[in-house]
């Protein structure tokens, strides 16, 4: 039977579940890193056993970078954390993306920080380097933080083309690179501009997450603050995708290998919250047009809690897993279909991120 | 001269130990070296290399915060200490 790990980033550790038959019989496994606010987590296959990365923050001593290569046995933390300079005149306040593009380079990771950066290692986090392409881009000094921070928090490497790749910058909008990160441009035509107090109208788009299709790699999808869009042609232009929708602002989206979205909208900007306490997830497959709710087999007491950015994710076969929140843990084994909780209560759900071995 | 530095519980997950030696003659220089210390540094002291906001430094029973003057000599027996500053909420 496979055999999955499910970790939950919250501000008192990272809780790592783990099952034996497909997710049917997650157990907690044990509780990593408490006291710690984990953030950020990436989990694979290395070295025939699980090496898991995490960024952590504490609001005493800071971000660092905490490894373990044996599915979390042992934790070391790591010399260097993706970090502007000591002379910079950007902080490190939080690591809040960690990306493991390429199997095929295990060596290579990419980091998003606040205040936002883009970092990158070619020696499996022995050290990092600063992407100050991005950092010096001309519209740098225009940047405003959300109530989230001033955050990177989405790296998306194109599947195609390992030189492509789009990040959202929160409240600054969506960059793209063709060229490796060497250059970047803004891609956010058509979305609706949100008042960040930047005087720049090219940095006024409150970013939440993108996904890319998981075949059709011009094909793009983002829940923003306050609408939700899809673009066909790379993020060149983005179009509105809310038919069905009774609530387009939320915090996370995942796209199955199916192509089949989901996404968790709260009842409103102002009340970050599921609608009326029912807590359910819209979700659109490939060959719908519109969105339609799924509550089935998610937990039915009023429940006025909500999913962050980074709390949702889907793992190589597919199955779908949240986080709240309130601590609650859910997943779909079946497209979105149907859900299952968790027997557990966790602190609030940061990062959400599910591994089952081959 | 040698002086120990004890740290605390959840910083002593990122050593594996409960306290550090320096050696050192002046809190000044102490404090110093404790900056320098590859894992310890970052967590303790700010990028500006100030201590961080929420973090005390104590010399026996003065936190370094209220020395007018860090150029203290240090005696045998000196301890130093890292603390947590209580933070509500």
């Amino acid at each position: 039977m496979a055999q999955t790990f499910l970790a939950i980033g919250t501000p008192k550790g990272l809780f790592l579940f783990e099952s034996n038959q497909h997710g049917r019989d997650f157990k907690l496994k044990a509780h990593h890193l408490p006291g710690w606010e984990v953030g950020a987590i990436v989990m694979r296959e290395r070295d025939g056993d699980v090496e898991t990365t995490a960024g952590t923050v504490h609001y005493a001593y800071g971000p660092t970078i905490r490894r373990s290569k044996d599915a979390g046995a042992n934790w070391s933390q790591l010399e260097n954390r993706p970090g502007y300079p000591k002379d910079s005149a950007f902080k490190n306040n939080r690591i809040w993306q960690l990306t493991s593009p390429d199997p095929k380079k295990p060596e290579e990771m990419w980091a998003g920080i606040d205040e936002a950066g883009l970092f990158i290692t070619r020696d499996n986090c022995e050290t990092w380097t600063e992407v100050d392409s991005l950092t010096k881009h001309p519209s740098r000094p225009s940047w405003m933080a959300g109530g989230g921070g001033l955050c990177l928090h989405t790296i998306i490497h194109d599947h195609s083309n390992p030189k492509r790749i789009w990040l959202g910058v929160s409240a600054v909008g969506v960059f793209k690179t063709e060229d490796g990160g060497a250059t970047w441009e803004t891609a956010n035509n058509g979305i609706s501009s949100v008042p960040t107090g930047s005087d720049d109208p090219g940095s006024v788009y409150c970013i939440h997450k993108i996904v890319q299709h998981p075949t059709d790699a011009n094909r793009l999808f983002m829940q923003f603050h306050g609408g939700v869009y899809e673009s066909a042609d790379s993020a060149k232009s983005w179009q509105k995708r809310e038919d069905g929708l009774t609530s387009n602002f939320g915090f996370p989206m995942v796209i199955t290998p199916r192509g089949t979205q989901m996404i968790a909208p709260l009842k409103s900007d102002e009340q970050r919250y599921f609608d009326s306490g029912k807590f359910s997830v819209m979700r659109k497959t490939a060959d719908e047009s519109s969105w339609k709710s799924i509550s089935k087999g998610l937990p039915t007491d009023p429940t006025f809690a909500g999913v962050l950015r980074d709390a949702m994710c889907v793992d190589r076969a597919g199955s779908a897993y949240l986080g709240t929140t309130s601590g609650q843990v859910a997943l779909s084994n079946d497209d979105g279909e149907s859900w299952r909780a968790i027997g557990a209560q966790l602190p609030r759900a940061l990062c959400v991120r599910a591994l089952t071995l081959k | 001269m040698r002086i120990s530095v004890s740290i605390p519980n959840i910083l002593q997950t990122s050593i594996g130990q409960r306290s550090i030696e320096i050696e050192a003659t002046t809190l000044d220089n102490a404090l110093s070296q404790l900056s320098q210390h590859a894992k310890l540094g970052p967590l303790i002291f700010d990028d500006d290399g100030t201590v961080r906001k929420h973090v005390l430094i104590f010399h026996n029973d003065t936190a370094t915060k209220h020395l007018a003057s860090l150029d203290v000599e240090l005696k045998p027996g000196d301890r130093l200490a890292v603390i947590q500053a209580v933070s509500g909420g």
